[in-house]
């Protein structure tokens, strides 16, 4: 499946959580597995998502370094 | 201190217009639980205390009880701690999150046979014989107020709760915007109109939007935090997290039949430190569990490195879950001895604690050979352990930080295929560090990588692993 981080799409495998789309986003953007925790994941209304957060298909995540 | 904190919630509860009168009706609701034994004494905690100002309150949970944390999920009756936690507190109703399929319909009837509240979901069909107790919906009197609440249970992208398809067999389901206007009669007959969903935030603002007769929505799924509830096109909607870091008080002001005025406010487990004394010996009980102590298979000799114990990893997972392949990340191992015995449930989720599930994928030769090497970066230059292939790495010098050349065999020492199809399998962990680029991406099920690996040491009862590893190094 495909979701868009801030408005750049990341291709994931089906089922991926939050905290599995954080992982790929810092990989991808070496920015090092170790800022993971810095790392906030936001629905598009602005609303905090835990790690175990479930995804779907298209939806739009905006990731910010806290 | 139990006094300063029951002063709290009074203040809560004291702080609208109309205190415990008829036209007030309060609702407690939590979502997304998974399996939070140790939150439940302090939730009870919060209910005792709210219920000694307002006896009426309705306690619901939008879903996701379970699924999270292995003394519940491993349990037998599955999730009965939870269960026996949620009937102690006196919970009124529960959505049917996609987790509650977890453990099958079988699972799913035990549990609800179990419960002393109803499980509430309009957009499913359980044929009788699947023993499964649901039903669509349920109106409470509260002070003489009709509240209808609403069920729906979460449906994803093939048209079944995100869960294995055979968790799901037999039982049938339809879309919410197909069967909520089914249900329109009911909310002309009632006073409070409530929507208890297991979909998430974002599929509850479209509802919200194509029925704004409906007065609140409890929500669920997507862990959504939001602070206390948010009205969309009318429609107030609450939802709180993950794993019970704060629960919802909603207070709606009735009159005449109609919800003049409807609020909803967090509360935060973590400040609330008066725990149930009821619920901690029964979480005492439940966390006494003999699943942890139980032996699940013999180790011939000492496993004495890492290299072992994901080799036998990696068996296990490639057996368990029909693959070509398997893949672990060597940082995941997390025992590097063992001695010659008996190894028990704990001593799995010690060697592998992260609670991942499998992604299974099928991918070629090269492609596996890209993604071990992006594993091999991502996880701070280890090369990571397989079974069904081994590897020979050459790096570009003794530090080990780049990679010269990297050779892969089958089983039977024969080079690998590179353009061949294999049918591998990782961990969530690994199919998201190792970014490298392929066609199949795979599916991440629900089972955890450690739930796996018992399954197999039931099977095969005696494993030999001492000195075994997957791959050579030279530089």
């Amino acid at each position: 499946m495909t979701v868009i981080v801030n408005n750049y799409p990341i291709r994931i495998f089906q089922g991926a959580k939050v905290g599995d789309l954080v992982l790929r986003y810092a990989v991808r953007n070496k920015l090092g597995i170790k800022t993971i925790n810095n790392l906030i994941a936001m629905d598009r209304w602005g609303h905090t998502l835990d790690n175990e957060a479930p995804l779907t298909d298209k939806q739009i995540v905006k990731i910010i370094n806290s | 201190m139990k006094k300063f904190f029951v002063s709290i919630i009074t203040l809560i509860v004291l702080s609208f217009p109309g205190i415990v009168t008829a036209e007030t009706v309060r609702i407690l609701s939590t979502n997304d639980m998974h399996s939070a034994l140790e939150k439940m004494p302090q939730l009870a905690a919060i209910v005792d205390s709210i219920r000694a100002i307002d006896p009426t309150v309705l306690v619901l949970s939008a879903g996701d009880n379970r699924t999270g944390n292995p003394y519940n999920d491993r349990y037998e009756p599955v999730s009965y701690p939870m269960i026996q936690l949620m009937n102690l507190i006196g919970f009124d109703a529960s959505a049917l999150g996609n987790h509650e399929y977890d453990s099958k319909v079988e699972g799913l009837a035990k549990m609800t046979a179990l419960s002393n509240f109803q499980y509430l979901a309009a957009n499913i069909e359980c044929p009788p014989e699947t023993g499964i107790k649901v039903v669509p919906y349920q109106v409470f009197d509260v002070k003489g107020i009709k509240v209808g609440i609403l069920g729906i249970t979460q449906i994803g992208t093939l048209g079944i709760p995100d869960t294995h398809p055979d968790n799901v067999k037999g039982l049938s389901f339809q879309q919410p915007s197909d069967v909520i206007p089914k249900y329109k009669w009911l909310t002309d007959q009632c006073d409070v109109n409530v929507l208890l969903t297991h979909i998430g935030f974002e599929n509850d603002v479209e509802l919200a939007s194509q029925f704004p007769y409906y007065d609140l929505i409890v929500s669920s799924h997507s862990h959504t935090q939001l602070e206390g509830g948010e009205i969309h096109n009318g429609v107030l909607i609450t939802q709180n997290g993950y794993q019970l870091p704060r629960v919802t008080l909603t207070t709606l002001e009735v009159e005449n039949g109609n919800v003049t005025s409807k609020k909803a406010e967090n509360i935060y487990l973590d400040k609330f430190i008066t725990r149930s004394e009821a619920a901690t010996a029964l979480l005492n009980y439940f966390e006494s569990s003999p699943e942890m102590e139980r032996v699940v298979g013999n180790v011939k000799s000492d496993i004495t490195s890492y290299d072992a114990f994901g080799v036998m990893m990696c068996d296990a997972w490639v057996s368990e879950c029909d693959c070509d392949i398997a893949i672990e990340n060597y940082g995941g191992v997390r025992y590097d001895f063992f001695p010659a015995g008996p190894i028990k449930v704990k001593d799995i989720y010690n060697l592998d604690p992260f609670m991942n599930n499998a992604v299974v994928m099928n991918i070629t030769g090269e492609e596996l050979k890209d993604m071990l090497i992006a594993c091999y970066k991502a996880d701070r230059n280890r090369f990571p352990i397989t079974s069904g292939c081994t590897a020979a790495v050459t790096y570009k010098d003794k530090s080990k930080s780049e990679i010269k050349s990297l050779n892969l065999f089958d089983t039977n020492g024969k080079k690998l295929d590179m353009k061949k199809k294999y049918r591998v399998m990782t961990n969530n962990y690994v199919a998201s560090i190792a970014a490298s680029p392929r066609e199949d991406e795979g599916v991440r099920g629900t089972i955890t990588t450690s739930d796996l690996i018992i399954q197999w040491l039931e099977k095969v009862k005696t494993v030999d692993y001492q000195g075994r590893t997957s791959f050579t190094e030279k530089w």
